[in-house]
């Protein structure tokens, strides 16, 4: 949008047909919302700065800004402002109308307002029914790491037979204790399997009597493990639709849950339903 | 006991990204055109993305069909450009607050109270 030189220099030099070609009378889509006596104007600019509007349609609101072209970038900071500019209103949205239907990056619609509102019209039925299911919740997500330090260690200290292998590595002579240690080694390494996924399905059993939905996240993300802390492993990560009332409940049942070696979590939230959005035509 | 709220740090960044960019409603209508449509479009988003680590660090998953090498020049470009938090260490710059347990957050600024 505003640096446009430099990149676009870049882009001319890739052969492959491109949408360079301006959008006619475009509308940025943040999000989709239901509308109230009680809904009241978004006061953050989007991005790059610009001017957020409502197109009306029934009940239903599509939050907007007005653009000629489609963000694309390959300038990191760059990106990460558009995309904190766009959660800021999507945020500001859920503030002011409630739980919004949240629409991913850089949908842009062409055909100005009047095509919005038919889009609107055709997809009516499903967007109420929609909004009305995700109102008042939100997206939380959880993520179960092991200290693998820690857990090992509580792993060894209650094993018996690992306790045992040990012993026996001690009284042998070189050869067999080459054989005792891989023993060993593989014992350790299924019990911390078990126990990772005895750990996952509590977890899971813990949390479902709190919430509405529970989608288990590929435990590599498309950003793979950006989120791993250093020295820990990722368990599991889940994505779940909760009650915005059952907010504080969830926390205080992941607090109770992590109280135990060589556990942690990372509970991040609250977030527009991005994972418990649909797809539609 | 602390209190055991969820946070929406910093260091959040990759969730934000992954949120806003792998999921959300997706519109297949003719009449919008969206960066997620092809893979032809955002290429230069992708790249962006990418120059965060390099794409085979990351383990992007780009559609099927996306030309690698053209996404990895395009990320390489990127952050001989760009200013990048210690590119030589890239484990550093985006984990800002992420290796806490659930009761160690104590979250002062929480949005959406």
């Amino acid at each position: 949008m505003t640096d446009s030189d430099s990149p676009a220099e870049r882009i001319e030099q890739a052969p492959e047909e491109k949408h360079t070609e301006p959008i006619s009378n475009g509308r940025y889509v943040y999000c989709l919302v239901h509308i109230t006596d009680q809904s009241e104007q978004i006061a953050v600019t989007g991005i790059g700065d610009s001017e957020i509007t409502i197109i009306e349609h029934r009940d239903i609101g599509a939050i907007v800004h007005h653009c000629e072209e489609l963000y694309d970038t390959d300038d990191l900071t760059q990106l990460k402002q558009w995309l904190l500019a766009h959660q800021r209103v999507v945020d500001e949205a859920n503030q002011s109308y409630g739980t919004p239907l949240p629409i991913r990056f850089d949908t842009i619609f062409e055909g100005g307002d009047s095509s919005v509102k038919r889009w609107i019209e055709s997809h009516y039925d499903r967007l109420q029914e929609e909004l009305s299911r995700l109102k008042n919740r939100s997206e939380y997500r959880v993520h179960l790491f092991s200290v693998p330090s820690k857990f090992e260690k509580q792993i060894k200290t209650e094993d018996a037979e690992l306790q045992r292998l040990q012993q026996q590595q001690q009284d042998s002579a070189a050869g067999k204790r080459f054989l005792l240690e891989k023993k060993y080694d593989n014992r350790l390494r299924e019990l911390k399997q078990d126990r990772q996924s005895e750990l996952k399905e509590e977890l899971l059993e813990n949390i479902s009597p709190l919430v509405e939905e529970i989608v288990e996240q590929e435990s590599q993300s498309s950003l793979q493990d950006d989120t791993v802390p250093e020295n820990k492993e990722r368990i599991t990560r889940v994505a779940v639709l909760a009650d915005e009332s059952q907010e504080t409940a969830l926390g205080d049942q992941l607090d109770e849950f992590v109280e135990r070696d060589g556990i942690e979590i990372r509970f991040t939230g609250p977030w527009a339903p991005y994972t418990f959005s649909p797809e539609l035509g | 006991m602390g209190d055991p709220k969820p946070t929406r740090a910093q260091g959040d960044l990759a969730e934000t990204l992954e949120l806003l960019l792998d999921k959300g409603v997706v519109v297949n209508a003719d009449i919008a055109v969206s960066v997620g449509d092809t893979e032809l479009l955002g290429i230069e988003l992708r790249a962006a993305i990418a120059s965060f680590e390099t794409a085979a660090e990351y383990g992007l998953e780009f559609p099927t069909g996306t030309d690698m090498e053209r996404v990895q020049s395009k990320a390489d470009h990127s952050s001989e450009n760009s200013v990048q938090p210690s590119p030589e260490d890239p484990k550093e710059a985006p984990h800002q607050s992420v290796n806490q347990s659930a009761k160690e957050e104590q979250t002062s600024s929480q949005d959406g109270e």
